[in-house]
């Protein structure tokens, strides 16, 4: 998938997917590391990023400028914004595993996604891991795919015992969306 | 892909266009995978080079603002005479961006220039260490071109071409080459202040992302989304990571192809890895102080410098393929429009000590003859006078140097009219600068192409000539 659709498809399956159309773009927040360094033009200032209050839009409409790409997207082939664009690259780069697993957005939707999904068919295992696979990959889990994730949360849930139960239960819910976010088949789409 | 098929229940929205058959849809997935599988082949390997290379990485030190010629490398006794006076009318048609060649008046320099080492070569007395190692280096004094804005001379002397948005030398070199490195980024920036013209400067355009410059940060992680969520615990990725390449494994190992399957495996345990082997590179308590104060890292003016130029030799040394340094933005740096004496004398000084340091310790460790090192800015600055003290941007004659991998030390190439303004004596471009920093690579400028927009595109352009300067090459 190229950036923008896996940015509306970690929304679509966290269940935040704003789809309100058309007007000006918005400026989704940056955290402190993706804003240092990142200078305007003229290289005397700290590049200004407004942040707006709409953050969960589709990506056509995050606000693009010439000099700086949103650096969420900066791993997965976005065009050049300097000159046309017939055609993107499909490469596959260790900085898109990074983006995944470390970008303080992925890490919000994961916990978005296992929230949603908590509400739509409660904590238990099951029924839970049936519904993540409908969510994230729009069909039907598998007998051993059920059975390894059933697995994970189990294990998951063991680590995090220590806390509490209850917030075992969610972190491991959370660990689990966020594995399912870095899959191949969350984010290639032939 | 047709046992992936047969555990679907119900028809999704990947699969439908696998369920058109021999459709339009079922050629476009096949010619994306093959795209993907080929891409995704290139970057780890180090691919084969047109001829022997003589340098296996390099190093740019590039001094952002454009230092002044004749206050370093260029010696124009001459201007003591004319100084004060205007240039020749025959210079009023080069373009400047604040004065102009016919009203601004000469300015000699206020250095004073010694010869050096067994070569002999001239250098101001703004580098003190610089001597030491002044016959490793080959100075390049003709160096010319005629864009005198910042961003656009930043385009060119990385890109090749004035235009925003062009691959740099540091992706066509990645590109020709591939990482040598298994566990680091191939390409690194690294740079203690803003850039005029922005990250695209140094950016990978046109070509593939897996060519595309890793910005090490000075400060917090190294590398941007390096370091976990505080939320997440070593032990909690690993965990999560091998649940995903369980997944990745079980969904796709019915798939006819599977050179996709390995590369994103692959690139998931590159990046896994990269969170511990960054960090590592760049650990600068694992030198010792003597190492450290060689650089100038216990000094204050040349700690930020020296620290950038300890951090390109550790990457060398564990097979980064090309660092891209920056010195120098911002007022106080080699845009001198003002107290050009001054702050020549202060840059000067922040660099001298860690780029000695640096040739000195390539040499010691015996990296130099594979590392090629460069130095030298966007454009030079006129002889001439901006106000009372300060030198305009002029791309119309300025000094390059290089050392080290393949360069003859102790050289100096070509020369400036008797003002230090006008590359007159074999003039050098910035595709010729180009085109022999791929030949020491072991690539031929003419032949590392890239199909886009209708053109097999390169570096070095296709609107006219560019040669390797031999006459510096080892």
């Amino acid at each position: 998938m190229c950036a923008e659709r896996i940015w509306d498809h970690l929304h679509a399956a966290s269940g935040t997917l704003d789809r309100k159309g058309f007007g000006p773009p918005f400026a989704p927040k940056l955290s402190a590391e993706e804003l240092q360094g990142m200078y305007d033009l003229e290289g005397k200032r700290e590049l200004k990023w407004p942040v707006t209050p709409e953050q969960n839009r589709r990506a056509i409409y995050i606000l693009n400028r010439r000099s700086f790409r949103f650096p969420f997207f900066e791993a997965f082939d976005p065009p050049n914004t300097a000159v046309s664009c017939p055609l993107r690259q499909t490469t596959t780069v260790p900085a898109q595993a990074l983006t995944l697993l470390n970008n303080s957005i992925v890490g919000d939707r994961a916990r978005a996604m296992a929230q949603h999904l908590t509400q739509t068919a409660g904590t238990q295992a099951d029924k839970f891991v049936r519904h993540a696979w409908l969510l994230a990959y729009s069909r039907e889990a598998t007998e051993a795919e059920r059975t390894v994730a059933q697995e994970f949360i189990a294990k998951s849930e063991a680590v995090h015992r220590p806390r509490g139960e209850a917030e075992a239960r969610v972190a491991a819910r959370i660990e689990f969306c966020l594995s399912l976010i870095n899959t191949t088949e969350f984010i290639y789409s032939p | 892909m047709h046992s992936h098929l047969s555990h679907q229940a119900w028809c999704s929205r990947r699969t439908f266009l696998g369920k058109a058959g021999m459709g339009i849809g079922s050629l476009a997935l096949l010619d994306l995978i093959q795209r993907e599988a080929k891409d995704a082949d290139q970057p780890p390997a180090a691919q084969l080079t047109h001829h022997a290379p003589r340098a296996k990485a390099v190093i740019s030190l590039f001094m952002h603002g454009g230092p002044s010629q004749v206050d370093t490398f260029d010696p124009k006794p001459q201007l003591v005479k004319y100084a004060g006076q205007t240039l020749p009318a025959s210079f009023a048609s080069l373009n400047l961006e604040f004065t102009k060649t016919s009203t601004a008046k000469l300015l000699p320099s206020r250095r004073s220039f010694r010869k050096c080492g067994q070569s002999g070569i001239e250098i101001s007395d703004i580098f003190e260490h610089l001597p030491r190692v002044v016959d490793e280096i080959a100075v390049v004094r003709s160096c010319y071109h005629t864009e005198f804005n910042h961003a656009s001379a930043l385009y060119l002397a990385h890109s090749g071409t004035r235009l925003m948005g062009r691959p740099s030398l540091g992706a066509w070199a990645m590109y020709g080459l591939g990482s040598a490195s298994e566990n680091l980024p191939g390409y690194v920036v690294m740079r203690d202040g803003p850039l005029k013209g922005g990250p695209v400067t140094y950016g990978s355009g046109f070509l593939p992302a897996i060519y595309s410059a890793t910005e090490m940060r000075q400060s917090g992680a190294p590398i941007l989304y390096l370091n976990k969520p505080e939320s997440i615990r070593g032990e909690d990725q690993r965990r999560i990571l091998d649940f995903s390449q369980q997944l990745n494994r079980q969904y796709l190992t019915g798939q006819n192809d599977d050179s996709n399957l390995s590369a994103r495996i692959a690139a998931y345990e590159l990046a896994y890895r990269m969170q511990a082997a960054t960090p590592e590179a760049v650990d600068l308590t694992q030198e010792s102080d003597a190492v450290k104060s060689l650089y100038g890292l216990d000094r204050e003016v040349t700690r930020s410098f020296g620290t950038l130029c300890l951090n390109a030799r550790r990457l060398v040394e564990r097979g980064v393929r090309f660092v891209q340094l920056y010195h120098g933005g911002g007022g106080d740096g080699w845009d001198t429009h003002g107290a050009n004496d001054s702050k020549h004398v202060r840059n000067g000084q922040q660099i001298d000590q860690p780029i000695t340091g640096l040739i000195s310790d390539l040499k010691a460790r015996g990296l130099l003859e594979s590392t090629l090192v460069i130095w030298g800015g966007e454009f030079g600055r006129t002889p001439t006078s901006e106000g009372s003290d300060g030198r305009d941007h002029s791309p119309y004659g300025y000094s390059v140097w290089m050392a080290g991998g393949g360069i003859k030390g102790g050289t100096v190439y070509g020369g400036t009219d008797e003002f230090g303004f006008k590359a007159v004596e074999n003039p050098v471009q910035v595709r010729d600068l180009h085109a022999t920093i791929l030949h020491l690579l072991g690539l031929r400028h003419d032949k590392l192409t890239f199909y886009f927009q209708g053109l097999q595109q390169r570096l070095t352009q296709i609107d006219g000539e560019s040669r390797v300067i031999h006459e510096i090459l080892a």
